[in-house]
């Protein structure tokens, strides 16, 4: 009988660090693409597109999708999902509404007491995170995925909804909260006017004063926030730690049920705010506030890039796929295509994301 | 249950004798362990120390307590009767992180890392230097990453993505993220399985290092010559007890092996069934298959009517030799795979399965049965198509019958076709999966752990069943880790270690000891004279 001695098995290559680096930038690189096409297009179709009233006003209107598609993307990052998000938008517009309308009407309409605004402010925001909290631990506790669990809180909401305005619009909010969900209070300055700039040959025309709706700022507020708290604290890491494998992560000493339940109620929160939002910006609340609104964030937070099964994703893409949905939107009602098309464009859009995250997945895993 | 064998090893008894060298204040000591998993006795009464400053070496084979002790000082599982004293007070662990607050730390055996982070994220996963608030120190976190990896020679930079780093260097993270956790207690469960030979010697040097700064450290593994290279004291367990205990220097590499098995067994080999002259053309034939960095160019041939056995550690490709054969590897496989001379097409387990290739898989409630299902649906899954009549509708009377003739034939024990599996014990489990490739046809039958996890009395029934097979002509390939099965049932014993097959045992030559020996040290035996 011969002695063989047992060979080394060959060890695959490392891959170069900057092919590393790639495949790690490509959902990046794929939806900054899909964003440069849309916006061609809709230049060259109408040219006053990419003027500064326009922009604002497609930023004002995207606002209450960039909020949720923060929180979303925390929720899904920690391998969970909220699609009672929209019927959560609804809730906290109708209890916020009916406190400020319809509780102590006021003799005046479209004036009413600051505390009682600031009370009714107060309470629309802990309706979110209440739900966030009751979805969350059913789903650590009884370990029930929360696609399932959400879906129930998602229509407990929105009868509530009803219940609170009684299946009617609530109109004519306070005068200072319409001044302030509509108003244009600063302007932003932004170096793109290439063209004056060229023209009058002086550094300072190449400014653009671009009018930022108010509500535009608790957006880019809620996601300095968010980015802060995904990558620089603890907090972070450990819903990145949480979603990518929970039993890596429970081994380090790290609570998973209590990261996902605060992440549920985070989502809950910025759902309460979007309803302040939407709230303010169109003066009153309707009863289907907020309807779909769920899938089309979950759609925004999928293009730009965060992982389906958790553990991967950046909170600033989301705001890519939330402009991309909405530009897909606009695009189709400048077309004068029928608003009953939408659905089917919004979903083409979301398909295609899922199928180039797999695609993705599988470059990177022959790596 | 000490039977007098055991003085083979040369080492003196664990309880005629001091574990540690007297003068060495042991850091951990167990007295009587019991610990039991339903009606397994896992541990039974086990004596085990910890010096500072020492490995220790423990070894057994598979199931003979190791990793259990491993985890009940870790603090994983709880004891059911026995005491365990650190520094002398007693102590009682009722989870990990209370054992992890008395720097008691463990190198699991599975890599556990957070795929898709970093380097530096991982090794300090919540444990990361902030401003308070939460807020993390990025700069000092890489620094200290930076400087553990220099520090311990690993080549990877602190902001590598842990996901996209090869094997050996995962492992290599994993035990620096363990050692960063400033241990006294370190449990390497099985730490060189997944490194190759020069990333071992790194692994092992540290390990030296460790004890000599003053950590006690306990290495579980089966690669016994690493065991003498690296090791202070040695622990052998067998069947739940502590079987040898002693200084290394003071017993050889075959006193081990022969602690480890214990009393040999007279086994009884079964007849030869092959069929065909050793010359002739084999029924199956491996050509060169591969899986780069798990499977290393495999070749060798089965003849009709022969039981071929294929064994190795844990770790060293058993399960990808029996995918990649059936064309269901995790990772695409090179190489060919001949039935009667014909090539199988590759990567396509309906294809094999149509060229007379049939799997039985280890995992066996994930992988193999279906709960649910009726004993019928489960026989009859591969072969529905030969129950469909006119218009696609099945034929449940054939389909029953099938299934009853079946059932008869291996004695399966169940209430009858029409229940469901999960009724079922696992040996009959398992005999239902048997049922369910015969009714195949296969020219051959890949077998991974047949007998895994089932009784006693159903293993000899499979083993039965194993030999009936052969006996009709079918060739078996035997993929098991259990020695007892490889000696009774196997003409022939191929050994795999790390990924290649590097010999193989024939006939006679086929016993325990060699096996064991072979596994372990990557070798086979010169035949003793």
């Amino acid at each position: 009988m011969t002695t063989v001695s047992a060979p080394e098995p060959a060890r695959p290559a490392a891959p170069s660090r900057l092919l590393a680096n790639l495949k790690r930038s490509y959902s990046l690189i794929q939806a900054l693409g899909v964003l440069a096409i849309l916006v061609v297009v809709m230049q060259v179709a109408n040219e006053r597109f990419l003027s500064p009233v326009n922009v604002g006003n497609l930023l004002g209107q995207m606002t209450v999708m960039l909020i949720v598609g923060a929180g979303m993307t925390i929720v899904m990052i920690s391998g969970e999902f909220d699609v009672s998000v929209g019927s959560v938008v609804g809730l906290s517009a109708a209890v916020a509404g009916w406190l400020m309308v319809r509780w102590m009407p006021s003799p005046v309409v479209g004036e009413q007491d600051l505390w009682i605004i600031l009370l009714a402010i107060g309470a629309a925001l802990l309706v979110g995170p209440a739900f966030g909290l009751v979805a969350g631990l059913v789903v650590t506790k009884a370990r029930i995925p929360s696609f399932i669990v959400t879906l129930g809180t998602l229509m407990m909401a929105r009868s509530l909804t009803l219940v609170v305005t009684q299946g009617q619009p609530i109109p004519d909010m306070p005068a200072a909260i319409k001044a302030f969900g509509q108003g244009r209070w600063v302007d932003l300055p932004l170096p793109f006017a290439f063209t004056s700039a060229a023209n009058s040959g002086s550094l300072a025309d190449l400014i653009v004063w671009l009018p930022i709706q108010n509500i535009l700022w608790i957006a880019i507020v809620v996601y300095a926030v968010g980015w802060f708290v995904l990558d620089r604290t603890t907090f972070g890491k450990r819903v990145y730690a949480v979603g990518s494998n929970r039993t890596v992560a429970v081994l380090s000493g790290i609570r998973a049920d209590h990261i996902k339940i605060y992440c549920m109620m985070i989502v809950g929160f910025t759902a309460s705010l979007a309803g302040l939002v939407s709230l303010s910006r169109l003066g009153a609340v309707s009863p289907n506030t907020g309807e779909g609104l769920e899938f089309e964030v979950i759609a925004a937070v999928v293009i730009g890039g965060t992982s389906l099964s958790g553990g991967q994703g950046k909170i600033l893409r989301t705001i890519i796929g939330v402009v991309i949905i909405a530009l897909t939107r606009n695009f189709l009602n400048l077309a004068r295509i029928e608003i009953f098309w939408q659905g089917f464009a919004t979903g083409t859009i979301i398909l295609t994301a899922v199928l180039l995250e797999a695609l993705q997945r599988r470059i990177s895993a022959r790596g | 249950m000490q039977s007098p064998d055991d003085t083979l090893t040369g080492l003196p008894r664990p309880d005629s004798a001091p574990a540690v060298e007297s003068g060495a204040v042991p850091l951990l000591r167990c007295r009587g362990l019991v610990r039991s998993f339903a009606a397994v006795r896992a541990l039974r009464g086990v004596d085990f120390s910890i010096a500072a400053g020492r490995v220790r070496g423990l070894v057994g084979e598979n199931g003979a307590g190791k990793s259990t002790l491993a985890k009940v000082i870790a603090g994983v599982h709880q004891p059911d009767d026995g005491v365990m004293e650190l520094d002398g007070r007693q102590v009682r662990f009722s989870g990990a992180d209370q054992a992890l607050a008395e720097r008691i730390v463990t190198v699991h055996q599975d890599i556990n890392l957070v795929q898709t982070m970093t380097v530096a994220e991982n090794l300090l996963l919540n444990n990361e230097p902030t401003y308070g608030l939460g807020i993390i120190r990025r700069r000092s976190m890489r620094d200290s990453a930076a400087r553990l990896l220099r520090q311990y020679e690993i080549d990877v930079g602190p902001n590598d993505v842990v996901g996209t780093l090869p094997n050996d260097l995962k492992k290599m993270v994993q035990i620096i993220k363990a050692v960063s956790l400033d241990p006294r207690i370190l449990l390497l469960d099985e730490p060189t399985s997944s490194l190759t030979d020069a990333e071992v010697r790194v692994a092992l040097r540290l390990i030296r290092r460790l004890a000599a700064e003053g950590v006690g450290v306990v290495l579980i593994s089966h690669y016994l010559a690493e065991i003498f290279e690296v090791c202070d004291d040695l622990t052998v367990m067998r069947d739940g007890e502590v079987v040898a205990d002693g200084p290394v220097r003071a017993t050889t590499l075959p006193q081990v092996v022969a602690a480890m098995i214990g009393r040999n067994v007279e086994t009884t080999r079964r007849a030869s069934h092959a069929i065909g002259a050793t010359g002739g053309a084999p029924l199956l034939q491996v050509e060169n298959l591969t899986i780069p960095g798990r499977l290393h160019t495999i070749n060798f041939g089965l003849r009709a009517g022969e039981v071929v056995g294929v064994t190795g550690l844990a770790g060293s490709g058993l399960s990808d030799l029996s995918r990649a054969i059936f064309g269901a590897s995790e990772r695409p496989s090179t190489g060919r795979v001949l039935i009667d001379g014909r090539p199988v097409p590759p990567g396509d387990p309906a294809g094999s399965l149509k060229s007379g290739i049939a799997l039985l898989t280890s995992d066996r409630l994930r992988e193999g049965i279906l709960p649910e299902f009726t004993l019928v649906e489960n026989i009859c899954l591969p072969i529905l198509s030969r129950f469909a009549r006119f218009g696609g509708a099945l034929d449940r009377d054939a389909m029953t019958a099938t299934a009853e003739r079946n059932i008869k034939r291996l004695h399966v024990l169940a209430p009858g076709p029409s229940a469901r599996a999960r009724q079922l014990s696992g040996g009959n489990q398992q005999k239902v999966l048997f049922a369910k490739w015969l009714e195949t046809n296969p020219k051959v039958f890949v077998m991974d752990e047949p007998t895994i996890g089932i009784d006693v009395g159903s293993k000899a029934e499979i083993r039965g069943i194993i030999d009936e097979i052969a006996g009709t002509g079918v060739g078996v390939l035997l993929v098991t880790t259990e020695l007892e099965e490889l000696v009774a049932l196997c003409d022939r014993v191929m050994i795999m270690f790390r990924g290649a097959i590097i010999g193989e045992l024939v006939g006679d030559a086929i016993d325990r000891q060699s096996i064991l020996h072979a596994s372990a040290c990557g070798e086979i035996q010169a035949v003793a004279a």
